[in-house]
């Protein structure tokens, strides 16, 4: 019988960046009709993560694919749902001050906003000699005020701060570092409530110098001021009192530092901790979380010591964020979320489909079961053709793309592994 | 197992035991590992080649026919053997500059091979001595429909490529497709699905022929027709499942994709479906559950006991054990878990003047499940 052909329209939910391709029309053919179905494994490489301040059940967060994607939940991360699909690599996402309804995302090249919860996105218009941009805030009050670290020039190179209190039309940006050959952003932090209080943290080479540095104006980055005197390492994060904008913390390589003074002078704690991604709890800001690989460190005495906690983490961190209702540890193997200030935690990201599956073995004699090579995360193993899926105990993965693994043909319950140290 | 690197596993899917592990040996030859007892002994079989062997497979008509993908000097090489790795000859020389990634055979004509590269997916029609570029794109992933072998897919970092002309012509694969990065492909006969996995999407499935799979099962206890096991229908189908217990068992209903205890089952096949039949063996009561309170005096104190007996039923299963429960208002408490030859329990420290109700229940032993409670009231 010969079959009809019928128009289908190449469609993402949103399509953006100016490398876009046009929507179009394609003839499909109709034995070609049936579409691909994503069956995870749920998870995904977060690259950022954000809470509404007006909802602690409200959050989003952003996943390194390409294309880049967001994702938003509204019931504290029960369940995600896919906001947006970016022809980009989206770097950051935050959401505007308190009842704005805004959502801003940041591409290397572009900035986003959206006003109806990510259906759709408007592309802002980009800080004007920036090469990069890195890292997003949005001011905690206006609106339409944004600020952006990133790094000017085109020949050499500085880190800078740009901000715009208009949406994007018109842009002002102050260099932080001397102008060199290479320049890389770390963390943006604008006090909560008082937005003329920045802290940044990057890197640069310049011929004169080269360092890792941590800046900070107490005007808006009209002004900066290096207050890393005596750090000679790579600061990951940074976090401010939200009562006090003097006292901060810093995620560093030599471990988790604080100062009182607003980074006159950093001083460890009595126990070392090294940590990737730093919050504060916003109703007790003694209260710290410091996430690291598969762990996370809590301090109850701000900052000057440190418990471990392991178990039901996965992957290094990228994020951490302390909502009024929970805390969430978000790392290059998913989501995971605390509802017992950080004793205990699970994964918390169904429906979050961004994971990065290098290779997948399919049990020969049984179709249904499928294991799933999850980088940063492990082997998963399905029983239903992805209907469900079970992390298998012994952590291994592999982003090597080769088949790393086999299923015995006789036995789906028997999988075959490279061991790690010979692979 | 001595060796310095392992880069690739294969398992010969005719023969579970039949191991093939590609790498490097410590002097840096490449090498393919192989065993035929699971994992127990490996024998080396080296190239005459140095440097890391990347990918292996193993031709679905001989195990003797063995292909390594590796690179040396940083290009990419490909080697055979058809005599199980006494002898190995470079094929494609000069053709990839890249590793090839993935290997697939067309499962029909032996000699017609595809090889997927980061230079574009190439096709031999002669066991790999000749190879001709028949998709000029960067290719990570390969799989040949085998119950079609005409269809062939490639993956890539733009997506998927269907051919129905064995690689001559090819049409974008993608609708649904939201990540396109593929860094592999499989298809299961099966169920006739193609399966992708991508860096940043996960996995994603598609059915090419348009069929839906229902997978359907029973407990112990009972058959169903259509019988278990895999079946393919279009979207939309409708198929009636009816379940039939064997003797002294009986159907609980259906659990899965579906519930409820009609019988037959009338289910349409919108979509996969896994739909497993619910028996249970049948229990009796047992009989003459009886009680009485007792009363142990000595010198020191005065202890009251219930005394429960009881016969079993013999339409039961002999080796079915008991429970007993004590009935508390509207709940009941587990008070003893009794093997199948047990008849008498006493239950010591009760109440002199307090009413007990007892539940006693045989228990299927292989499902570990309650039969119906006899009861009875002590005073």
């Amino acid at each position: 019988m010969k079959r009809g052909i019928l128009i289908s329209v190449l469609t993402a939910a949103t399509v953006l960046g100016p490398r876009a391709a046009p929507s179009k029309p394609r003839l499909v053919r109709a034995d070609n009709a049936a579409a691909w179905i994503s069956i995870g494994p749920d998870g995904g490489c977060l690259r950022d993560l954000a809470v509404n301040p007006g909802n602690p059940n409200d959050l989003v967060a952003v996943f390194d694919s390409t294309p880049s994607q967001a994702y938003r939940t509204t019931n504290g991360g029960a369940a995600w749902k896919r906001i947006g699909l970016f022809n980009d690599t989206i770097l950051s996402i935050a959401f505007g001050p308190r009842g704005s309804g805004r959502l801003y995302a940041l591409g290397w090249s572009s900035v986003y906003r959206s006003g109806n919860g990510g259906s759709s996105w408007t592309r802002l218009t980009s800080p004007p000699g920036f090469s990069l941009l890195e890292k997003l805030a949005s001011h905690p009050s206006n609106p339409d005020g944004l600020f952006i670290l990133g790094q000017i020039g085109s020949q050499t190179t500085a880190l800078a701060l740009a901000r715009t209190t208009d949406g994007g039309r018109t842009w002002k940006a102050k260099r932080i570092s001397p102008e060199g050959n290479a320049a890389e952003s770390y963390c943006l932090c604008v006090h909560p409530r008082n937005a003329s209080i920045i802290y940044v943290s990057g890197y640069y080479r310049a011929t004169s110098a080269s360092k890792f540095v941590i800046s900070r104006s107490t005007n808006g980055g009209e002004s900066w001021q290096d207050i890393s005197t005596g750090i000679s390492a790579k600061v990951f994060d940074l976090a401010v009192d939200p009562n006090n904008p003097s006292q901060v913390y810093a995620a560093t390589e030599w471990g988790v530092l604080r100062s009182s003074d607003a980074g006159l002078t950093w001083r460890s704690g009595s126990t070392y901790c090294y940590a990737y991604g730093l919050a504060i709890d916003p109703a007790n800001t003694s209260v710290i979380y410091a996430g690291y690989q598969k762990r996370i460190y809590k301090s109850t005495d701000g900052g000057v010591s440190w418990t471990a906690i392991e178990g039901g983490l996965a992957g290094n961190c990228r994020r951490m964020v302390v909502t009024g209702n929970a805390v969430f540890f978000g790392s290059r193997a998913g989501v995971y979320r605390s509802s017992d200030a950080g004793a205990t935690w699970s994964a918390a990201q169904t429906g979050i489909r961004a994971g990065l599956v290098p290779s997948f073995y399919v049990a020969p004699s049984s179709p249904n079961v499928l294991y799933a090579n999850v980088s940063d995360r492990g082997f998963c193993q399905s029983d239903r053709f992805g209907r469900t899926w079970s992390l298998l105990p012994y952590f291994y993965s592999c982003d090597d793309r080769g088949r790393i693994a086999a299923v015995d043909p006789g036995s789906p319950r028997t999988l075959y592994m490279i061991a790690p140290g010979q692979g | 197992m001595q060796t310095t690197q392992i880069n690739a596993l294969f398992v010969y899917p005719r023969n579970p035991s039949l191991l093939f592990a590609a790498g490097r040996t410590g002097g840096g030859a490449m090498v393919v590992y192989v065993t035929t007892n699971g994992g127990t002994n490996w024998l080396a079989k080296t190239l005459p080649a140095s440097g890391p062997a990347l990918a292996v497979a193993v031709h679905p008509s001989s195990e003797l026919s063995i292909y390594v993908a590796g690179t040396k000097d940083g290009d990419g090489i490909l080697y055979r053997t058809t005599d199980g790795g006494g002898t190995w000859t470079q094929i494609g020389a000069k053709v990839f500059t890249g590793c090839p990634s993935a290997l697939a055979f067309d499962p029909i004509s032996p000699f017609r091979i595809y090889a997927a590269s980061s230079d574009g997916l190439y096709r031999s029609e002669d066991s790999g001595a000749t190879w001709t570029c028949c998709l000029e794109a960067a290719t990570a992933a390969v799989a040949v429909d085998p119950t079609a072998p005409s269809h062939v897919y490639a993956g890539g970092w733009s997506g998927v490529s269907k051919s129905t002309d064995f690689g001559r012509s090819w049409t974008d694969y993608n609708q649904g497709l939201t990540v396109k990065a593929v860094n592999a492909l499989e298809f299961v006969p099966s169920t006739g699905s193609l399966l992708a996995s991508t860096q940043g999407g996960g996995i994603f499935q598609i059915r090419p022929g348009g069929l839906n799979v229902l997978i359907l099962g029973a407990t112990s206890g009972g058959t169903i027709e259509p019988k278990a096991g895999l079946y393919k229908r279009a979207p939309g189908t409708q198929m009636a499942i009816t379940a039939a217990p064997d003797s002294n068992h009986s159907f609980l209903g259906w659990s899965g994709d579906a519930s409820g205890t009609a019988n037959p089952l009338t289910v349409t096949v919108n979509r996969d479906l896994f739909i497993r039949a619910e028996f249970l063996r049948n229990l009796f009561v047992p009989l003459e559950f009886k009680g009485r309170k007792e009363e142990n005096r000595s010198l020191l104190f005065v202890e009251y006991f219930n005394v429960l007996t009881w016969r079993p039923n013999p339409a039961n299963d002999s080796a079915a054990p008991y429970r007993l429960y004590l009935v508390e208002g509207t709940t009941q408490r587990l008070v003893a878990s009794l093997s199948s030859g047990v008849l008498e329990y006493r239950e010591r420290g009760v109440d002199k003047d307090k009413t007990y109700t007892y539940r006693l229940v045989a228990v299927d032993p292989e499902t570990n499940q309650d039969g119906p409670p006899a009861t009875v009231t002590v005073k």
